[in-house]
């Protein structure tokens, strides 16, 4: 819908600016000079021009017919009972004109062509300057007014029909009165002389203008129209007073100059009407512009509001998604634990008692078994054993995934050495064993994890390489760019590197039990604690070549003096 | 002054092989077992069954976790909560490797928190040590 029915956006509520001020004061002092200086000619006798009315009230009708719609045009959008009592103010004018000009003598026809008589034309002129005022008095008493609301009752077109129709009606009406009834009316000319009466009549009129003229002054605030409205008034003034008050009758200096001020004066509303639809048509271009540039930025907007709702949307599924995972999660990893606590508890007590009979049976009962009925209760209790060291390494390796970090600077060196000496000791004093321990940079880590490493490799080193006279064994480490590599390389039996990704699961082993005990465990221990360090861990090894374990981890970060002390 | 432990254990195999190792590093020494905590707290605090001839605290107390009615952690704690048995050494004897049963038995106050090994024999030694060192090396603070 239109949005400028905010006042001062159009003419008949646009407020004037100084610059229309100016022009109109200009326009009016010019016009009463002009008349000031026409006056003393004003009785001068020209002679009759006999095209000079039809062209002049032509010229006038359709000046007025043309202000009369665009003043009905403003009042369709508007709406506003004023304008349109305006508008059909200047379309009685218009046909007022047309009228006038069907009865003056001499011009269609000797005595007009409407019938009528001498009087017939006088008279038609009177109620025609005098019914204009009366319009524009109308106007201005209705405009402004707080009741003025638009005119809802009527549809716009509906309105302004029935506006013509008035219109017409009433000049029909005052036609017919001026012609058929002229001879109950009093003479305003007679031989081509006033009559008092004429005087009297004709001063009257002007006295309307001059009414009109004051109203519209009086009533503030005075709108672009209601200026040029005025100026209009002054014209009319001018006008009637030379063309009808201060002549001496038709075809004088008076007649023809106050008729030119006529046309000015319906000519100045229009061209201020003609300018304001263009500057109406300017802004409408604009504003439809602004409009289709707001309307594509809403397009916009709404594009990108639906591309945010759908993004929100998704966003809760997906928060929605992850609770429940992480819920399912937590209730899986509680139940993980239940189950491994079951183990650690409930798994180990059959298998001590297993044991423990045994042993029991063995203590109590050996002289009355053979040598086949001991070994078999030996294999029963080493099966218990194992079973019992499975569930150890089991639990272990699960602890050590739930298990929180506690990552500090460790001193590899030291711990490389404790755990070497540890296990060395372990093993019989008459093993030959040659430990080469290198240089060791210092890493971020969890100590106890990587403790569990060092045992696990070192001990594995000891281990295969058992058959060996010396068993030799190589740790170092070494910077590698952003990470610290750290190896343990013997010279044992070794593995197939075909087997090499069988190495770090959980229970495989190379070897059968008879040759190297274990429980398969220790090496996919170790890998998941070098992973959760951000590492990884590999194996390089031939068929009785020996074999070397690296893993790497991330290096410690520089060492910042200030933040250490 | 009669000594005696008191050792709360539900699995008889178990509490078979306990009793074998404190009877062979203590023969003298009177050893009451009781199957779950309810019993104990009972025995501990002279109730129920043991109302009319409430015994004697004993020099230790061997305390499984996993046990009916009431576990071996509730036991703790209401042994704690008594004045009479604040003071009363207990060593928890389980087969919980559990890193959260550890830190919550020492919490409550245990003496001690002894992991029962599968090997018979290492689990025979380890109640024997037990026995001697809290029979007759622990000092503790009477009542």
């Amino acid at each position: 819908m239109f949005m400028i029915h905010e006042s001062g956006e159009f003419l008949a509520t646009l407020p004037p600016d100084s610059r229309d001020r100016r022009l109109a004061a200009a326009v009016v002092l010019v016009s009463a000079a002009v008349f000031l200086a026409a006056v003393p000619f004003a009785k001068t006798p020209l002679p009759p021009i006999g095209p000079f009315i039809p062209i002049y009230e032509t010229a006038l009708s359709i000046n007025d017919l043309i202000t009369a719609v665009l003043l009905f045009g403003q009042f369709s959008i508007l709406r506003v009972r004023s304008l349109w009592v305006l508008a059909s103010g200047y379309l009685f004018t218009a046909a007022m004109t047309v009228a006038h000009a069907l009865t003056f003598p001499g011009v269609f026809a000797p005595s007009g062509v409407l019938g009528g008589g001498s009087q017939s034309t006088a008279w038609m002129y009177s109620f025609w300057h005098g019914g204009f005022p009366l319009w524009v008095i109308a106007y201005t008493l209705l405009k402004g007014r707080a009741d003025e609301a638009p005119v809802p009752r009527l549809h716009p077109r509906a309105a302004i029909l029935s506006a013509i129709a008035a219109v017409l009606v009433t000049v029909c009406g005052l036609t017919v009165m001026a012609t058929a009834g002229q001879d109950a009316l009093p003479a305003i000319l007679l031989n081509n002389r006033y009559t008092p009466s004429g005087t009297v009549i004709l001063s009257s009129v002007w006295g309307l203008s001059v009414l009109a003229l004051i109203i519209l002054w009086r009533r503030r605030p005075h709108s672009v129209l209601d200026l040029w409205l005025m100026v209009v008034m002054c014209a009319w003034l001018f006008d009637m007073a030379l063309s009808a008050v201060l002549n001496a009758g038709r075809y004088d200096f008076g007649f023809y100059a106050g008729r030119v001020y006529g046309l000015l004066a319906a000519s100045f509303v229009l061209i201020v009407l003609l300018l304001e639809n263009g500057a109406l048509y300017a802004r409408l271009a604009d504003s439809y512009r602004k409009l289709q540039y707001t309307r594509i930025l809403e397009a916009q907007i709404d594009e990108a509001k639906r591309t945010e709702a759908v993004t929100h949307r998704l966003n809760a599924e997906l928060e929605d998604r992850v609770r429940q995972r992480t819920a399912e999660l937590t209730d899986a990893n509680r139940e993980l634990e239940a189950f491994s606590y079951s183990v650690s508890h409930d798994l180990r007590a059959p298998l001590r008692a297993i044991d423990g009979f045994g042993g029991k049976l063995e203590r109590g009962y050996a002289e009355r078994l053979d040598d086949e009925g001991r070994r078999l209760l030996n294999v029963v209790r080493d099966s218990a054993q194992r079973m019992g060291a499975l569930i150890d390494d089991l639990l272990a390796f699960s602890r050590m995934g739930r298990r929180e970090m506690v990552v500090a600077p460790v001193n590899m060196a030291g711990l490389v050495r404790a755990v070497a000496d540890e296990l060395r000791s372990r093993e019989p004093t008459t093993r030959a064993i040659e430990i080469e321990i290198g240089e060791l940079p210092t890493i971020a880590g969890d100590m106890a994890m990587l403790r569990q490493v060092w045992i696990n490799l070192l001990s594995n080193a000891l281990k295969f390489t058992q058959p060996r006279t010396p068993a030799r064994i190589e740790i170092g480490g070494q910077c590698d760019g952003g990470e610290i590599r750290y190896w343990v390389k013997d010279n044992g039996v070794g593995f197939d590197m075909q087997y090499a990704d069988k190495l770090f699961g959980v229970f495989q082993r190379l070897h059968a039990f008879d040759e190297f005990e274990g429980t398969g465990v220790g090496l996919a221990l170790s890998q998941r604690i070098i992973r959760r360090h951000g590492g990884h861990i590999c194996a390089e090894a031939a068929v009785d070549g020996g074999a070397t374990f690296s893993f790497t981890l991330p290096s410690l970060p520089p060492v910042n003096d200030e933040a250490a002390s | 002054m009669t000594t005696s432990i008191l050792l709360v254990e539900d699995n008889p195999a178990d509490a078979e092989l306990t009793l074998d190792g404190l009877r062979e590093a203590l023969p003298t020494i009177t050893v009451d077992w009781v199957k779950d905590g309810a019993q104990a707290i009972d025995y501990l605090f002279g109730r129920a069954a043991y109302t009319a001839n409430p015994p004697p605290l004993p020099k230790v107390v061997l305390l499984d976790l996993r046990l009916p009615k009431v576990d071996g952690l509730q036991v703790l704690k209401a042994v704690r909560e008594e004045a009479r048995t604040r003071w009363l050494p207990i060593v928890v004897l389980t087969s919980s490797r559990e890193e959260s049963d550890l830190v919550r038995s020492y919490e409550l106050g245990s003496n001690a928190y002894v992991v029962k090994p599968v090997d018979s024999e290492k689990f025979h030694e380890a109640v024997r040590m037990l026995g001697l060192f809290w029979k007759d090396l622990n000092q503790t603070r009477g009542e």
